[in-house]
């Protein structure tokens, strides 16, 4: 050997990345549009919503520990679990296809996947072309993955461009995004509370049907009255401005929402049960999904006999916003390439007026969005806490964390932490994110201070990997044993205080409340986390007896 | 009624089973039986038996719905089972915590240690003086720093739980071993047992890492409080282990002022309570005693005919893979028939024949291989064994028993040629004076070709390394080797089979006799022991879970080591070699994993077993001994080699003064025969060149030898890494000259007692993360404030030293060079101590400029930028350190790649601390970018003056690929200085020149004309990350470059690193450009793995250079052309 060992000829030829072909106009009718990686009902909502809009869309089911294992082995080493989840989840839905006898080819040519694209810092900004080489590797080679910024401006991609991310495209998700969140909601509060077991599910499965319904037909053209609209505007206006109106007026979507209200109110609960609360935070994907993707925490610390409170999508939205408006603001005035300039008193004016229109802007979507939010909510009827605002969590993270800092969750984490435990709102705060996540990682750092500084909270992050779930959950249990012994506290102490036992507060409710509906809104008692206390002291006013 | 009198509480661990039966008399609990066993896997079945004999022992109180009976369980096994006996189950950590609560109030800090978990439970003050806060902590999945680790570690040297209990720690030397993983651990454990130290060493020295892992990560920031228990079973038996804890703990309450009760000793204050290893269980009881759920109350013992049955049928419960390994007994025995290597049968030479033979030794890491050849290349004899622990006394054995099968009928041996290889291949070349010592990866490419002479892909899996092989047209075009990471290698399946009280020839057997199997998660092999532990637990027996260890090896090849799921583009012939290989259940595996990656494809794969699979290594060091060795061998001759009687020391006497590392080296004292006056020489193993003699002349000689090689071959990575740190008073001088010409700015006389101020204050600098390409900014910017230069303070470069002492204060466990921030700042804490320190300056940089077009993004990666908040956070958790020290901790925000947000940002953070007016920052930050400019500038010049030299010289240089804080000399661990003492020069990526007429001359070919030569846009979509847009356009330079060879370090948990894998080898791939990466690099330092790559890459690169040379019509190529014209 040894001697006619040559390593390698010269260098020759180079790489290009991948390139797929462009999602024309005139492929919408043979073409599948595949979504998937939010919570079951998103999917299943988001996907209708882009149905009304005349494309074939598809929700995939939630991703597994075969879909990671197929995303390992297409994807780059080393990547965080959900990108190994989402990825050979649609890996996984192709060869399910093709199993079936659909050719590589028609996959290629039929089915596209559509996805949220991010500006980074973290990998989830590389996750694109993560889909592309699992994707060539897998055998799909040329299967599209198409991409739409949330962060990013209207209008994105060209004229030739099947899917035209205007204001239709983005209203049809937001909307969507919204009333799966209520439903999330929804669920979760009430599961663990319901008196037929089965019978929020069953609900909510009635409720997504109806807003599917309502989903498919609502992309055409609102009506509204073309007298409306001025006559200089152009078609794309005046179409913008009937999305606008109908999305502020509203009417069809209340029809709807009032059908699911009362499907919802048949849902009887008995909130005499002391259920610990725990407020789900972390990373986006891992706090959303609900598999093997976060250990299937929800279900588990249900059957743990807590109430979970999980994150909805509107509150990153919400983020995103204020998070477009501080990095303008930090911008602007000054010419990012230079250094700064003396400014002449008419260009110091007019940079002030120019921030303050931009955060005035700014301002109104953050208002039109969460008022959106709080109508659909109100129109539900079920008691739906409000979003809250990002300055308030801006103002509890600062202290310890630079709120500028914007990978991943930035300084959510920390900041619904403090909220969270000072607020009284949960008895644990449980954050799953990533076995490796970057943001994630330095919130737990600063995580570490906020729990020295805060001596009641309870407070635990855990790792998710896909393997290893007994461990993390025994982590979980760990922590909710303290979180128990907490709430057990709150709810002897109250029961003390009015002279009572569980035996007394079930007769009070066979006497007053007999038969409590989900949507009955129990009005929450200041220093009080628990349900059950809210539930007694309502309980007690029925009574007469504060 | 219930009367409740007796109390059982049941620790099932991942290793052991505890019992612990309490009376209640009065309210007073007396323990009246107790147990503590290891249920070898079998936590149910132990369960069982000790349900077995409690009915037997007190048949009145276990009996069915007894009422005077409750069983609270607890550990890992404990849910499964919490129904079938009608017991409650609690999470172990709060069990602990009420046993400790209960029995030891006085207690601040619980450290318990199991098979597979580490607690450590704080009790802090909550506020309320009554009650107590607790803070408590587990390690993630990862069993590192756990029992399991000394498990594996004493099984491997031999020490039973008797010799276990007499390891000493204090006074005992301790040698650097990673705690953090028991993968790394083994590693380096390994690596230290060759060089010769001894077991108590070695142990006393992962007692060590353990406490070390466990401070610096577990006890998230917070400071372990006195009255300190020990708990669980290795803190309970191992004496050593409780000193460690002890001596840890009296160095951290030193450091942090902890005040300590004068009354009690260090042993009081460290304390490993009676019955410690059953506190679990007894804390199992005292919180179900108090546990308000009502059916706890309820719970009725179910007996234990009910375990007995659930045993029995959770076979049919668990799911998993539904076939055994083959379909039936036809596939099988149809396999076996074409897959196992017919038996060799040695030949046989009768008396009077002389055989002139060429010796293999391959000194691996967990066996030794010896093969004799003739001249004809025949094969006449072969060895292997598996390894004792030292590779001198393996390989005498290995020459004997070659020579006996030689010589046993009186034919006679005469060695022509000996060549070794492996791990050891260096100490047996200079013990046993042979020939020459060959590269693993070449050895066994050559055993592989010369009998398959048309393999494509080799696929060698060996006791700790896996390795495959990739060839073209029967030239090596690529290799892979998994990193220090054992990924379920061979002696993980042999230690997994014996374990289970199987030999390791019996593996194949077994795992082909199960009818199902579990399926593994493939990747590390900690988190297989973990799947194992739990597998059993579900049910599953040795044959399923061997079968199902069998069916992931492929994937650990192909998905985890190798990452190429497309195996028909390798080609079609794949040989399997290596010890592992004799395992036919993997090889069926294997094969089966092959051709379902063909399928679809128009080729059926070839898989052929090596027909000398075990001995594969030792026969290519055989045949190139053969090739090489001109004239008699050098070999000391058979009789000497087997008299060598040697000596190793490893201590204190062989340290070496001749530089600041003062590292412990290795002598082996040999002598030749047992004789007094024989020949005897001293080998010294010293991680580098200079420690490689005892005598300080020959040292000199050596040092001056090797300084002029690295003369020759500079390492600018190096020259970069100490250039961030100089004055910047040129670049400075020259902007306030010229800023204060042109805008006639009188700064200086604003105020000058403001400047005279500055001029004292000293400022401190972590050398850490991007300080090492953004310090010169921070340095300028600073002097031009009027801070001196002569008073900043930098922290020491990375060192182990500096890492073991710095990071006790971690919270999390990021990426290596994140984590280091910590140990820097820890660092300037100290220089505090003797040079007062008033400012940290240690800035949250969230981007910086690449000079790169049409970039999405100039982003530094999130972990890096929030290193800042984790620092500031540790260093203030309990107290304010900084404060408490006088010292202020800058942090500004800064978007380093937007100067005018930069000024901004400078100004509005530090004004009030620096008193800044806006002119002196302005013109600050001005000097900032004009120092960056030139610091940038001198490195590229650097760059530019190696590459004309390497080119004019037809030689390589290297490009380091990598994030530029691994220029620290501790991050890389001197992986690259191993190269420039083999003769290559070291750039860093920012040594590229970007001047138009370099770049114009590599991007000239047809395909580059349209592109901006600094575009990465064709290849790299995501450009978001700095660094990482950095590394693909160096990777494009180096592509189109022929003296320019790229080296890509990568550390372990880099989020952005591991999204460009594939694109970089792609680039490289695409462009026939030899590509070798480091990947997952960590705290640890597996020197034995590192210089395998090496020497290997030297090999490689060997070639490529003298392509370059001998190939003359290269200068008609296209880059002859265009170097002609430069």
């Amino acid at each position: 050997m040894g001697k006619n060992s040559v390593v390698t000829e010269e260098k020759k030829g180079h790489f290009k990345t991948f390139t797929t072909k462009q999602f024309k106009k005139s492929e919408i009718a043979h073409t599948t549009i595949i979504v998937g990686g939010l919570s079951m009902a998103a999917d299943r909502i988001v996907a209708a919503a882009w149905e009304g809009l005349g494309y074939k869309v598809l929700p995939l089911s939630v991703p597994d520990m075969e879909a990671m294992q197929l995303g390992k082995e297409y994807c780059d080493g080393g990547l965080c679990n959900p990108t190994y989840f989402t990825i050979g989840n649609l890996v996984k839905f192709l060869n399910n296809l093709h199993k079936q006898g659909v050719s590589k080819k028609d996959i290629v040519d039929n089915y596209l996947f559509l996805t949220a694209g991010s500006c980074g810092p973290c990998r989830f900004g590389m996750y694109e072309y993560e889909y592309r080489l699992a994707l060539n590797n897998a055998g799909y080679s040329g299967f599209r993955v198409q991409t739409f910024q949330m962060q990013g401006k209207l209008n994105q991609g060209t004229s030739e461009d099947a899917i035209v991310m205007d204001l239709q495209f983005f209203r049809a998700l937001l909307t969507a995004l919204i009333v799966s969140d209520h439903f999330n909601n929804f669920t979760y509060m009430m599961t663990p509370y319901e008196v037929v077991q089965g019978s929020v599910h069953e609900a909510i499965d009635k409720c997504i049907l109806i807003m599917q319904e309502y989903f498919k037909q609502s992309g055409k053209d609102p009506y509204i009255k073309n007298f409306l609209l001025k006559s200089w505007m152009n078609k794309g206006s005046k179409k913008d401005l009937r999305q606008l109106i109908e999305q502020l007026r509203g009417k069809e979507i209340e029809k709807y929402l009032k059908k699911c209200s009362n499907i919802l109110s048949s849902v009887q609960v008995d909130y005499t049960r002391m259920k610990p609360k725990v407020k789900i935070t972390g990373e986006f994907w891992a706090q959303t999904t609900e598999g093997d993707g976060n250990y299937q925490m929800f279900s588990f610390l249900q059957s743990q006999g807590c109430e979970i409170i999980v994150e909805t999508v509107s509150a990153w939205i919400v983020y995103l916003i204020w998070l477009a408006d501080n990095q303008r603001e930090e911008v602007s005035g000054v010419d990012a390439n230079g250094l700064i300039t003396w400014r002449t008193p008419v260009k110091y004016l007019k940079d002030f007026y120019n921030r303050k229109v931009n955060n005035l802007i700014f301002g109104i979507a953050t208002f039109f969005f969460t008022s959106q939010y709080n109508r659909y909510g109100k129109i539900l009827k079920y008691p739906a806490a409000a979003l809250i605002s990002v300055k308030t969590l801006e103002k509890v993270a600062s202290k310890y964390m630079q709120v500028k800092f914007d990978g991943g969750e930035g300084f959510l984490e920390v900041a619904k932490n403090i909220y969270y435990t000072t607020a009284h709102k949960s008895n644990m705060v449980l954050s799953v994110k990533p076995f490796g996540c970057m943001p994630s990682t330095i919130s737990d750092s600063v995580q570490s201070k906020v729990v020295t500084d805060y001596k009641d909270m309870v407070f635990l992050p855990v790792e998710t990997s896909g393997e290893g779930k007994i461990n993390a959950l025994s982590r979980v249990q760990m922590a909710l044993g303290e979180a128990k012994a907490k709430a057990v506290q709150e709810y002897s102490n109250l029961l003390a205080k009015y002279n009572l036992d569980a035996s007394k507060v079930a007769e009070l409710k066979i006497k007053f409340d007999p038969e409590t509906s989900a949507l009955v809104k129990i009005p929450e008692i200041k220093g009080y986390r628990l349900r059950v206390s809210h539930y007694i002291h309502y309980l007690l006013k029925l009574a007469g007896k504060i | 009624m219930i009367k409740n009198n007796y109390y059982f509480g049941l620790d099932i661990g991942s290793t052991t089973v505890k019992g612990v039966l309490l009376k209640n008399t009065n309210g007073e609990k007396e323990i009246v039986w107790k147990k503590y066993e290891r249920h070898e896997t079998r936590q149910a079945e132990k369960v069982l038996d000790y349900l077995h004999e409690l009915e037997a022992l007190f048949p009145e109180i276990f009996k069915i719905n007894s009422t005077d009976l409750q069983i609270f369980l607890t550990g890992s096994g404990g849910s499964a089972i919490e129904k079938v006996i009608g017991a409650k189950y609690y999470q172990e950590v709060l069990c602990v915590s009420y046993a400790v609560e209960k029995f030891h109030p006085d207690v601040n800090s619980v450290i318990e240690l199991g098979g597979q978990d580490a607690k450590i439970i704080l009790y802090k003050d909550s506020g309320d003086p009554d009650q107590k806060r607790k803070i408590m902590t587990m390690n993630d999945k990862c069993a590192g720093g756990t029992g399991a680790v000394i498990d594996k570690i004493s099984g491997k040297l031999n020490l039973n739980s008797e010799k276990l209990k007499k390891i000493q720690y204090k006074g005992i030397k301790l040698h650097p071993v990673a705690g953090k993983c028991g993968v790394f651990a083994e590693t380096d454990i390994n690596g230290l047992q060759k060089l010769g130290v001894p077991s108590e060493e070695l142990m006393a020295s992962l007692f060590e890492a353990i406490v070390q892992q466990n401070l610096s990560v577990l006890t998230r920031g917070n400071t372990i409080i006195p009255k300190v228990i020990l708990l669980g079973g290795p803190n309970t038996f191992i004496p050593g282990l409780q000193d460690a804890w002890r001596e840890n703990f009296q160095i951290l309450w030193n450091e942090r002022d902890v005040e300590l009760p004068k009354d009690l000793t260090l042993e009081e204050l460290v304390f490993v309570p009676e019955d410690g290893a059953y506190f679990a269980a007894l804390g199992a009881v005292s919180y179900g005693m108090v546990d308000h759920i009502e059916e706890s109350a309820s719970l009725l013992y179910a007996g234990s005919a009910k375990l007995q049955a659930y045993i029995e049928e959770r076979k049919e419960r668990i799911s998993g893979h539904n076939s055994g390994l083959a379909k039936d007994a036809a596939e099988l025995l149809d396999f076996k028939k074409k897959y196992i290597p017919q038996n060799w049968i040695p030949p046989v030479f009768e008396e009077g024949i002389v055989i002139n033979g060429y010796m293999g030794l391959d000194g691996g890491s967990t066996s030794t291989k010896g093969v004799l050849i003739d001249e004809n290349g025949d094969i006449v004899a072969t060895e292997y064994l598996l390894s004792k622990g030292n590779p001198i006394e393996d390989t005498i054995q290995v020459i004997k028993g070659l020579r006996e099968q030689i010589e046993k009928n009186g034919a006679t041996l005469k060695i022509a040629g000996i060549g070794t290889t492996g791990y050891a291949k260096d100490i047996l070349k200079d013990i046993f004076q042979c020939d020459i010592a060959v590269v693993e990866t070449v050895a066994h490419t050559i055993a592989a070709k010369t009998y398959y002479p048309h393999v494509d892909v080799i696929v060698d899996v060996g006791g700790q390394d896996i390795k495959i092989i990739h060839l073209k047209d029967g030239i090596i075009k690529d290799f892979k080797l998994n990193t220090q990471c054992s990924a379920g290698n061979g002696y993980f399946l042999q230690n997994t089979a014996e374990g289970f009280g199987y030999n390791v020839t019996e593996f194949s057997d077994v795992a082909f006799s199960a009818t199902k199997f579990p399926q593994f998660g493939y990747g590390c092999a900690v988190f297989l022991q973990t799947d194992i532990v739990d597998f059993q637990r579900q049910g599953w027996e040795a044959p399923e879970i061997l079968a199902g260890l069998a069916d992931v090896l492929p994937k650990n090849i192909w998905q985890y080591v190798a990452k190429i799921p497309n195996l028909s583009s390798l080609g079609k012939t794949f040989v399997l070699q290596g010890g592992t290989q004799k395992n036919i259940a993997a090889v069926k595996s294997q094969v089966d994993y092959i051709k379902d990656k063909f399928n679809g494809e128009n080729v059926e794969p070839e898989v052929i077993v090596h027909k000398f699979t075990n001995v594969c290594g030792a026969i290519g060091a055989a045949f190139e001994a053969k090739n090489e060795t001109v004239g008699p061998s050098r070999f000391i001759g058979l009789d000497k080699a087997i008299e060598v009687k040697y000596e190793s020391h490893h201590n204190e006497e062989t340290r070496c003064y001749y530089c600041k590392n003062k590292c412990i080296r290795t002598f082996i004292d040999v002598s030749l025969t047992n004789e007094e006056n024989s020949e005897k020489r001293r080998l010294i193993i010293a991680p580098c060149e200079k420690g490689s003699t005892e005598d300080v002349k020959v040292m000199k000689l050596k040092k001056r030898e090797i300084e002029a090689i690295k003369s020759l071959n500079p390492n600018v990575v190096e020259e970069a890494s100490k250039l961030a740190w100089k004055g910047q008073a040129d670049s400075v001088g020259n902007i306030q000259k010229e800023m204060v010409i042109n805008r006639a700015v009188k700064f200086f006389s604003n105020d000058k007692n403001k400047r005279k101020e500055r001029a004292n204050k000293v400022i401190g600098f972590p050398r850490v993360l991007l300080h090492y390409n953004l310090q010169p900014f921070y340095t300028a910017y600073f002097e031009s404030l009027g801070y001196q230069y002569k008073n900043f303070v930098f922290s020491d470069f990375t060192s182990e030293k500096m890492f073991k002492e710095g990071s006790k204060r971690g919270t999390v466990d990021p990426c290596f060079p994140a984590k280091i921030s910590l140990a820097h700042i820890h660092d300037l804490l100290e220089k505090n101590k003797k040079r007062k320190i008033d400012y940290i300056f240690f800035p949250a940089v969230q981007s910086y400029s690449t000079g790169l077009p049409n970039v999405i993004d100039n982003r530094a990666c999130p972990t890096v930028t929030g290193a800042t908040d984790m620092a500031y956070s540790a260093f203030t958790k309990e107290s304010d350190t900084f404060s408490e020290h006088g010292i202020q901790f800058l942090k500004p925000f800064l978007k380093m790649d937007m100067p005018a947000v930069v000024e901004k940002e400078f100004y509005q953070d530090l004004k009030a601390t620096l008193n800044l007016s806006v002119d002196e920052n302005k013109i600050a930050i001005h000097a900032g970018f004009a120092a960056l400019k030139e610091f940038k500038k001198s490195i590229e010049k650097r760059g530019k003056e190696i590459i004309d030299q390497v080119k004019s010289q037809k030689r390589i240089a290297l490009v380091l690929i990598a994030r530029t804080y691994h220029n620290d000399p501790g991050v890389n661990h001197g992986i690259l200085e191993l190269f420039q003492e083999r003769g290559y020069p070291v750039l860093p990526m920012s040594a590229l020149p970007t001047d138009k007429e370099f770049l114009g001359e590599v991007f000239s070919d047809s395909e580059d004309y349209n592109m901006d030569p600094m575009d990465i846009d064709d290849v790299w979509k995501n450009s978001f990350s700095a660094s990482s847009s950095l590394k693909i356009w160096a990777s494009k330079v180096i592509a189109r470059h022929p003296n320019l060879i790229p080296i890509e370090l990568s550390s372990f948990k880099c989020g952005h690193d591991s999204t460009l894998y594939s694109t970089i080898e792609k680039i490289m791939e695409k462009s026939d450009t030899p590509f070798f990466s480091f990947k997952d690099i960590d705290e640890n330092n597996p020197a034995g793995s590192i210089k395998i790559r090496v020497e290997t890459i030297d090999y490689f690169l060997s070639k490529y250079i003298q392509k370059l040379n001998d190939k003359k019509n290269l200068l008609s190529t296209r880059l002859e052309k265009i170097f002609a014209n430069s």
